[in-house]
């Protein structure tokens, strides 16, 4: 794994050395972690322009913004000097298919790097979330405000010092938002324009989204989205447990297709650990990634096609689901919440029954998507919706970070799926659908063939679906069988010690990405070396593709808004964490 | 239970039964009034068998409760399939999913919009207690802001869960307890925070559960912390409820 | 052995389904398919009538939890704290106390679940190292205030009914079959009779008084908070 996955160190150093003159230093990394170059505050703008416009590095991608507050880190001697914070941005070329963090160290005192808004739009709101959550200030920032808690917050909720109990008072005056509704105000057209406020309790935003718009008639001239409503703390609560004890947040996450989140975290400290899951752990972790995809595109589409006015749908999506359903709770005990994956494998061997059992839902899904396909993709109603409504050109969709089926949909192939195989996709033959048009239904068709697809990629597994141990046999990492614990001093040993201290994760860092139903899924984990994680940051896929959501519908109508907002897929669990 | 400061409205303590507060000009159904009794069964009877839920969905319950409505469960056997979003239309609100902070005056806001009868199902551990949510941005139970018939438990409950729930309240209506929140309109949230002068809540119509100083702070309602909820504030660090 | 990519076209609307009412017919067409196709088979509808008709569950299940007993019927659980430890959510409260007779030597005198708190994760499953608590199948967890969730010791002992051809049955636990304790022959023998030959040698020091014997069944905590 870790063979497939071990980037070269930077290929374009010769040329950076060049350009910037040492002010940008490659930092070794082991082989399971990206690349990383250092630098300063003062150079990350001139850093920044080089490694997107120069063909030698082309990262167009913005991936993602980890901040980490390093003052409990062991080993950070001087803390209040430069170094307690750092702001790692995470990039990604779709040219050259390698992934980047560009790392910034940042004093305690006034923590301040300049706004990166105007290289890569997408970071204007990971900018945001580090403000909101780290304080370290973004100079240049367009918009520089609270993302995720309320108004009424005080304090940054991430830094080491920061009680993770402390909460303060939302009043109903925190959420009107005055700026809101004045930055989509337009003076000269005060009697033609009216406000328009769309959520955070609406139907069709299918949690807890918000979006102020300024209309003029039906049309939408401005509009300002928020999120935020369904923060849970994801991160904070994680430094406070065990590597082991935040799989069952992870499944909180992206809701829809719980075992995809669990899957990648452990196998994000997997790399970390150094270590490799049996082959059977492998295929059942692929397979039941690949039902999650069909259970999240499944929620999609019908859920959207309700909004759309298409109720029948949704029974057909929801049939095939619960039937999944069955099985994922077969294999791990839970309809939803699965916390099936664990650091070294599975929490049980799957049934008995698993292969059988995977390839007879198959015709169920098959059956029915052919019937969500048969009434919709060629209905004139769903053409009018769908067809050139939330248009996303290519280079729109690169800009903003988009990545998943919103990226494909635009004509973007990339998918982590292909391009950096990981578990067994290296080893089964699928399609990567794209759509270059961009616009709903373009993401609609290629959700509908990918679920087409993942049902080819659990056919494949099935037919070899390997035998053997599931778990890997180092008890430092996972419990040993009860067999050991019952029955042997030494099981009971490391059975006491996994339970009371956790998986000593060597200290260090990593960025792992899997492709989640909704794009890339990244995990930025640093470890101090105890059982407990220093510091979790998810790249979760819905964020970038929200934080796009004002420009795609401005222009447009609210109901073709309500159309692009259901085919973006924005799961409110993974959107705040 | 901390005796609170008589100045608070205080919700009664007991678990059960609360005697309903009769308004003026309602006749006694205890008295020999068989006519006026009889209609308040039927109208239980219909009231328990036409609920109106709105989903206040927020998270993962919130796709379960899809499965509820949906084909496998369809919970229009039980009369309540007419799902409004808008809180006007509906008389049981099913508060699905974590609340956080930020959503906290739009869940109150949404509850004071329904019109009596009303009932509150709280669905899952994050909302009935924050659930393993035990952070800065989440609100602690929504028996912080409104009060709650029904806690179903589970992460998220499975669909028959759910249903047992609605169940429960079905038979609560039929046995004539509208009065749990004719009683309720005096509710006063519970306060979590280590700071009393800064997370005390204002979500209840302008009472602020809020002693001066750095007292200790009123425990009002059942949901008085017990002391497994007291331990796992002493693991967790002051205020971590 | 690889991944392609593959562009979706789209081709354009023929006049046919231009004419929006063939289309529509065959959509309904499809609709009434599965209307003629669910009456004539009413038996494959996929509606379960719950209450009366129940899902099957399968033995992984995570539903309320039970502690387990030994032959004598005192809890199995010697309050080691590891459930209590691997608990995301810090729902399980434990108290220890030591226990009469000495081969027990530690038992719990508190042992509370919040099911409330609890996100049937089975972490404590897990982490119990003396096969001591287990999970049911039993998902009909409704209360009308929080502190009757709160679950102690008796509510928490297995009883008959939990197991029985009605009750929810088993969910997740550690093994399936026969336990690998038994196997090994470590199963611990009942303590009780001991307590006799122990107390001629001298050995059974009564330091506090017996635990009290699980009350006699309790119906199931759900629903009955009134």
């Amino acid at each position: 794994m870790s063979a497939t996955l071990s980037r070269p160190s930077v290929s374009f150093a010769p040329l950076l050395e060049q350009k910037l003159k040492g002010r940008v230093t490659v930092e070794e990394r082991p082989g399971a972690d990206i690349a990383t170059l250092v630098t300063d505050a003062a150079t990350l703008k001139e850093a920044a322009l080089f490694l997107r416009d120069d063909p030698a590095a082309a990262y167009d991608l913005f991936l993602d913004l980890a901040s980490v507050d390093r003052s409990k880190l062991p080993g950070n001697t001087a803390p209040g000097e430069n170094g307690r914070f750092q702001a790692n941005y995470i990039l990604y070329s779709t040219k050259r298919n390698e992934h980047l963090r560009l790392r910034v160290n940042l004093p305690a005192k006034d923590p301040a790097v300049p706004s990166l808004t105007g290289v890569w739009p997408a970071a204007n709101w990971f900018e945001r979330e580090a403000w909101d959550l780290m304080g370290i200030r973004f100079d240049g920032h367009p918009n520089l405000q609270r993302l995720l808690t309320h108004n009424g917050f005080f304090g940054h909720a991430l830094r080491k010092d920061y009680d993770k109990g402390q909460r303060w008072l939302c009043t109903e005056e925190d959420l009107l938002k005055t700026e809101l509704a004045a930055k989509t105000d337009d003076p000269a057209n005060m009697f033609e324009t009216m406000t328009l406020n769309f959520g955070p309790s609406h139907p069709t935003t299918h949690g807890t989204l918000r979006v102020v718009m300024r209309m003029d008639g039906e049309k939408i001239v401005a509009a300002e989205s928020e999120c935020g409503y369904l923060h849970r703390c994801f991160e904070k609560m994680s430094e406070s447990h065990t590597w082991v004890q935040v799989i069952p947040y992870t499944d909180r996450l992206n809701y829809c297709s719980p075992m995809i989140n669990g899957n990648g975290y452990a196998l994000a400290v997997e790399k970390m650990l150094g270590i490799d899951v049996p082959p059977r752990a492998k295929a059942a972790r692929t397979v039941l990634n690949e039902f999650s995809r069909i259970m999240d595109h499944l929620v999609c589409i019908g859920a959207n096609l309700v909004d759309l006015g298409a109720l029948t749908n949704f029974w057909y999506a929801f049939q095939p689901r619960e039937e999944i359903y069955g099985l994922l709770e077969a294999c791990c005990g839970a309809r939803l919440t699965s916390s099936y994956a664990r650091i070294g494998g599975l929490a049980k061997d799957v049934p008995d029954n698993f292969v059988e059992w995977s390839r007879s839902l198959l015709p169920t899904i098959r059956d029915r998507v052919a019937d969500i396909d048969g009434l919709i993709t060629k209905n004139k109603i769903a053409w009018n919706r769908l067809r050139g409504t939330g248009v996303v050109t290519k280079e729109q969709a690169i800009a903003w970070g988009f990545t998943g089926p919103c990226l494909r949909a635009s004509g973007v192939p990339y998918d982590v799926r292909k391009d950096q195989p990981y578990e067994m996709y290296g080893d089964v033959d699928f399609d990567v659908p794209i759509a270059t048009e961009g616009d709903n239904f373009a993401r609609y068709i290629v959700r509908i063939e990918e679920i087409r697809q993942s049902i080819r990629i659990i056919e494949q597994i099935l037919a070899r679906f390997p035998k053997g141990p599931i778990n890997s046999d180092d008890y430092r990492v996972i419990l040993p069988p009860k067999e050991m614990v019952y029955n042997e001093m030494e099981g009971l040993i490391y059975h006491f010690k996994l339970v009371f201290e956790g998986v000593k994760v060597p200290a260090g860092e990593i960025y792992s990405y899997t492709e989640g139903a909704n794009g890339e899924l990244g995990y930025s984990l640093v470890s101090d070396g105890s059982g407990f994680p220093y510091r979790v940051k998810v790249r979760p896929p819905c964020f970038p593709l929200f934080a796009a959501f004002e420009n795609i519908i401005k222009g447009g109508m609210v109901s073709d808004a309500v159309a692009t907002l259901g085919l973006l897929n924005i799961i409110a669990g993974e959107l705040d964490r | 239970m901390k005796t609170p400061p008589p100045s608070l409205p205080v919700r009664n303590a007991m678990p059960g039964r609360i005697e309903p507060p009769l308004g003026p000009g309602m006749p006694s159904t205890s008295g020999a009034d068989f006519l006026t009794t009889k209609l308040d069964v039927a109208v239980q009877w219909a009231q328990s068998n036409s609920l109106w839920p709105m989903p206040f969905g927020t998270a993962c319950c919130a796709i379960e409760f899809m499965s509820v409505v949906s084909s496998h469960y369809d919970l229009a056997r039980f009369g309540a399939e007419v799902v409004r979003f808008s809180p006007r239309q509906a008389d049981l609100l099913i508060v699905a999913g974590t609340v956080v902070d930020k959503l906290a005056p739009v869940l109150k806001k949404v509850y004071d919009q329904m019109s009596e009868p009303k009932w509150v199902i709280s669905m899952g551990v994050c909302a009935s207690t924050g659930g393993f949510y035990r952070a800065y941005h989440v609100v602690q139970g929504i028996d912080e802001i409104v009060p709650v018939d029904v806690y179903v438990a589970g992460c998220p409950p499975t669909p028959e869960n759910l249903i047992h729930g609605i169940m429960e309240l079905q038979k609560m209506i039929q046995s004539g307890e509208l009065a749990r929140h004719r009683a309720s309109k005096t509710f006063v949230p519970i306060r979590v925070g280590t700071d009393p002068d800064l997370s005390i809540p204002a979500y209840s119509d302008g009472v602020m559960a809020h002693t001066a100083g750095k007292k200790e702070l009123p425990q009002i309602g059942d949901t008085a912390e017990s002391e497994l909820s007291a331990k796992a504030r002493g693991q967790a660090g002051e205020g971590n409820r | 052995m690889a991944a392609r990519v593959v562009t979706l076209t789209r081709p354009e609307p023929t006049l046919l389904e231009r004419l929006y009412f063939p289309e529509i017919f065959k959509g309904l067409a499809r609709t009434f398919g599965h209307l003629v196709k669910n009456l004539l088979n009413m038996k494959g509808l996929p509606t379960i009538q719950f209450p009366e008709m129940r899902r099957k569950y399968s033995e992984r299940y995570r539903g309320r939890h039970i502690l387990k007993t030994r032959e004598d019927g005192s809890l199995r659980c010697v309050a080691c704290y590891m459930c209590e430890t691997n608990c995301p959510a810090d729902c399980i409260k434990i108290l220890a106390g030591e226990h009469p007779v000495l081969a027990y030597e530690k038992y719990p005198t508190v042992f509370e679940i919040d099911l409330l708190r609890c996100v049937m994760c089975g972490y404590c499953v897990d982490a119990c190292p003396k096969d001591a608590i287990w999970m049911t199948k039993d998902y009909e967890m409704a209360f009308f205030d929080r502190k009757s969730a709160i679950l102690g010791i008796p509510e928490l002992t297995e009883k008959p009914s939990d197991t029985d051809a009605s009750g929810p049955g088993y969910g997740y636990r550690p093994y399936e079959g026969e336990s690998p304790m038994k196997k090994a022959g470590q199963f611990e023998p009942s303590g009780i009779p001991l307590l006799p030959a122990l107390k001629e040698r001298g050995l059974a020091i009564n330091r506090m008084p017996p635990p009290p014997p699980p009350k006699p069944a309790v119906p199931p905590p759900a629903a009955k908070a009134r």
